[in-house]
């Protein structure tokens, strides 16, 4: 089975010149870690957003230099927030974009796609077709159902 | 104390020449090419404006934090300019821009360089922090501010 026919293509993109505010407004109502990608003018695939970045942006810089200290190495310091309004603005997708992401062909097979993602340790990939352009989002879950649609349990 | 690691007193202008965006970019690029972090001043001027186009950076406040992940910076670099007069930067809230800090990074410097944003942003929010700036006699003084409010 190829990788199109599981995977979700009614998918939320979106363009460098996106702002933060805006970004966090479009994904407000996911509840689980979403894959955002980053399109070009003709949906041509240039970067990977993963929300994890923008923990970043609102850790104490100095929770990063602790990591180092093996004693000082708590994962409270996670939650120890800033709150710095103007980043809404000032800070874009372009300023938090991957552009070192790993995507997947909508040819490729459900096996492969899936060993992929299980090597890097993703739980979901971008598609993209043979010119780069974004046609989709596959998630382990997709392939996991498909799974099970082939042995007819749903 | 982070911002001040990077930020050093020879990439610090307290009296800028340029009264656009533009020519305050350049004025401060030049200064910090003679760190050595800038592999590519032109691709780094052009990639930092190519960024003001996406949106500016003009955030308000008479401040203005242009920057720009880049291949022409080697590793994470950061300058600072002050203009009296100030600078149309064409900033959000349609202020002329005072105080411009320079920033541009490695694309692979994305968490060093959230965070420094980040960092920076926080303390431009302070309006003592701000007038500390603004009254600096030297670069000395602006490095001396820096370390005073980011403790």
């Amino acid at each position: 089975m190829k990788v199109i026919e599981a995977a979700k293509t009614d998918i939320i993109k979106v363009k460098r010149s996106l702002t933060l505010r805006s970004l966090l407004d479009m994904f407000k109502d996911f509840h689980t870690t979403p894959l955002i990608p980053v399109v070009d003018a003709w949906d041509h695939l240039t970067g990977v957003v993963y929300p994890e970045s923008l923990l970043d942006l609102l850790r104490p810089v100095q929770a990063k230099l602790f990591r180092n200290v093996p004693f000082m190495e708590m994962d409270e310091d996670a939650f120890d927030l800033e709150s710095i309004p103007s980043m809404g603005e000032l800070i874009i997708v372009d300023d938090i974009v991957d552009i070192n992401f790993i995507s997947i062909k909508a040819e490729d097979s459900l096996e492969e796609a899936y060993k992929i993602m299980h090597f890097n340790k993703k739980e979901c990939l971008p598609v993209v077709d043979d010119q780069g352009k974004i046609i989709g989002i596959l998630g382990i879950f997709d392939i996991i159902w498909r799974m099970f649609k082939e042995k007819e349990v749903v | 104390m982070v911002v001040s690691d990077y930020l050093k007193e020879k990439f610090c202008l307290v009296d800028l020449q340029a009264t656009d965006k533009d020519g305050s970019i350049k004025e401060i690029a030049e200064v910090l090419v003679t760190a050595g972090k800038i592999i590519d001043e032109k691709s780094f001027i052009e990639d930092v404006l190519e960024r003001e186009e996406l949106g500016s950076t003009g955030i308000g406040n008479n401040v203005g934090i242009p920057h720009a992940r880049t291949k022409a910076v080697k590793g994470f670099v950061i300058g600072f300019g002050r203009s009296k007069a100030g600078i149309e930067f064409k900033a959000l809230d349609g202020e002329k821009v005072n105080l411009v800090f320079l920033m541009g990074a490695d694309p692979s410097e994305l968490n060093l360089y959230l965070r420094i944003l980040a960092e920076l942003s926080k303390l431009l929010m302070n309006i003592s922090f701000r007038e500390a700036l603004m009254a600096a006699n030297s670069a000395a003084e602006v490095i001396a501010a820096v370390k005073k409010f980011e403790r």
